[in-house]
């Protein structure tokens, strides 16, 4: 317990800042969409844009907006989303793991009577507790928005359907970022190493919006695990998307123990 | 208590640790000597199980630094070379968190900050070299351990620190307490060790107890004299050359300081120089002998 207290208080304003930001920016939304709607904005926005960048974006409603999800689920989970993860957990797997090993802090913990294991534990319940509070406050604020803002009105079962998702992609690439973390002295390699694997996934689910044929491309990612219009529909195998977001977690989670435990460690 | 037989781990051609064995026994200070990267920081993480061997066994306390490293940290106080600390963190938070993690007693922190006083509420980014070794070395030694494994422990720290450092280590091998110091600083060194070795591209030189190595040290010295003349004399009595009114020599078996004493009592000297210490003197000589082909 007393690494994890340590961990998250050295981690503490990252994770908060994310959390606070996303969450802001959704309800900035969720404030605005009542306006955005009534003046018809966003549909003349939205027709006035290709097919393509809609669909990369997860825009794929034809019937118009009938709930703020409608607008979230293209405007934030269909890229902002996974982009923002993609950061969020590379820089806190760099702040738990490739960095204390790059610069020799991680000695303040392993001169102490305590295993690597133990340590990647704490790291890894650091990092889940990280995801948690992200997915949290945005469900927070959504909830927020539904109660007191007039004109938006959030389906329970979609937003669960959302949030869960989210968080067990978020714990997922937690998982594989970890992982990377404990491979490597430089924490710039690790970061960069992690970090081209993740943009490659956006690039993959962005291509897979520019054509028909290119749609092959979203299955490389793992963001194809968090579709974000079956998702709003409620259509699509929500629990077998989630079986391999835990499957993927489990791997890597588990590699991370394995290769932290064999290192030689220069600190 | 602290053991090391022939371990060895190899990063790259005379880098790393060869063959390396010696013992610390309770009660006992030994010195780890030898230039950068010689690997005494090697043989240290060895110790505290963040580098495994290729070959070889190293245990303390009869534990496998590898296999069992929870029981090991128990019952080891490690002070690192470079001391690396969250930069956010206060001294105070710092000396906390390791009192937890050490479950170590907050008297002892008290009496061994009163020894080397810092201030406690500024942050490790604002302090200086020697603050942070002030504070690495009250985390270290407030673990009250029966093993200290210290690596390059003055560091960074003034004369006076420095003395009460000397100090605190003589208490903890009266104590019975078994120490593994590695330093750069001889004068220290020849203070506090019982036993030294010197360890050169990841090889042990030497390994004596260090009063022994201190006798059978050939000191150098360089003596100054009035006169030119005096100086040219001397010079052909011991079989050396003068440089202007300056002799340097080094003592033998054949030349003993109490033979150069005496005759030196004939002639006018201005000053006697020791051009190193003892015990560098003995580090300068094994080097330079590895070295001649």
């Amino acid at each position: 317990m007393t690494i994890i207290w340590s961990l998250l208080k050295h981690n503490g304003k990252p994770i908060t800042a994310y959390a606070i930001g996303t969450s802001l920016y959704l309800l900035m939304l969720a404030a605005l969409y009542p306006s955005m709607m009534k003046s018809g904005l966003l549909e003349a926005k939205l027709q006035a844009l290709p097919p393509e960048v809609l669909k990369a974006f997860q825009y794929d409603k034809v019937t118009g907006f009938d709930n703020v999800l409608d607008l979230l689920g293209g405007n934030y989970y269909g890229l902002i989303f996974q982009i923002i993860a993609s950061l969020f957990l590379l820089s806190l797997a760099a702040r738990l793991l490739a960095r204390p090993i790059d610069n020799g802090e991680l000695i303040l913990y392993l001169a102490a009577p305590i295993t690597r294991h133990q340590y990647t534990a704490s790291a890894m319940i650091v990092m889940m507790i990280a995801s948690t509070c992200l997915v949290l406050f945005n469900t927070f604020v959504l909830l927020l928005a539904d109660w007191f803002v007039a004109g938006v009105s959030i389906d329970g079962m979609t937003l669960v359907r959302f949030q869960v998702n989210a968080l067990f992609l978020l714990y997922a690439i937690g998982g594989f970022t970890l992982f990377v973390a404990t491979l490597f002295d430089d924490e710039r390699r690790a970061f960069s190493i992690a970090g081209g694997v993740l943009v490659l996934s956006i690039v993959l689910t962005i291509g897979a919006g520019l054509s028909e044929k290119m749609d092959w491309m979203r299955y490389g990612s793992i963001f194809s695990l968090f579709n974000t219009q079956q998702l709003l529909e409620g259509t699509g195998d929500l629990f077998l998307h989630l079986s391999i977001l835990t499957g993927i977690s489990l791997f890597f989670n588990a590699s991370a123990f394995l290769g932290f435990r064999k290192r030689s460690l220069s600190i | 208590m602290i053991h090391l037989e022939h371990v060895t781990k190899e990063f790259a051609p005379k880098r790393g640790l060869f063959d390396v064995s010696f013992s610390v026994e309770p009660g006992m200070v030994f010195g780890f000597i030898g230039p950068n990267g010689a690997g005494k920081s090697t043989a240290i993480r060895q110790l505290m199980g963040l580098i495994r061997a290729d070959s070889g066994h190293a245990t303390i306390g009869g534990y496998d630094c590898w296999n069992q490293t929870e029981d090991v940290k128990r019952i080891v106080g490690y002070l690192p070379g470079e001391i690396n600390l969250p930069g956010d963190f206060t001294g105070e938070q710092i000396l906390h968190l390791m009192q937890k993690l050490h479950h170590s007693k907050p008297e002892r922190q008290l009496e061994l900050l009163e020894r080397f006083p810092f201030e406690t509420k500024t942050k490790i980014r604002k302090m200086s070299k020697g603050m942070k070794q002030k504070l690495a070395l009250v985390g270290c030694f407030m673990k009250d351990a029966p093993v200290y494994l210290l690596d390059e422990p003055t560091s960074g720290l003034d004369p006076l620190m420095q003395e009460r450092f000397l100090a605190l280590i003589d208490e903890e091998r009266q104590q019975g307490k078994a120490i593994l110091m590695s330093s750069h600083h001889f004068p220290e060194m020849e203070k506090s060790c019982d036993r030294a070795a010197l360890i050169k591209e990841g090889r042990l030189i030497i390994e004596a107890d260090i009063h022994e190595l201190v006798r059978s040290s050939r000191k150098q010295y360089t003596i100054e004299f009035g006169l030119g003349a005096h100086a040219e004399q001397f010079a052909r009595q011991i079989g050396s050359e003068r440089m202007q009114n300056q002799v340097s020599f080094v003592t033998t078996k054949q030349l003993t300081l109490n033979q150069v004493i005496r005759f030196l009592t004939e002639y006018d000297v201005r000053t006697i120089h020791s051009s190193a210490d003892d015990l560098e003197h003995v580090f300068l000589h094994y080097y330079s002998e590895e070295e001649s082909p």
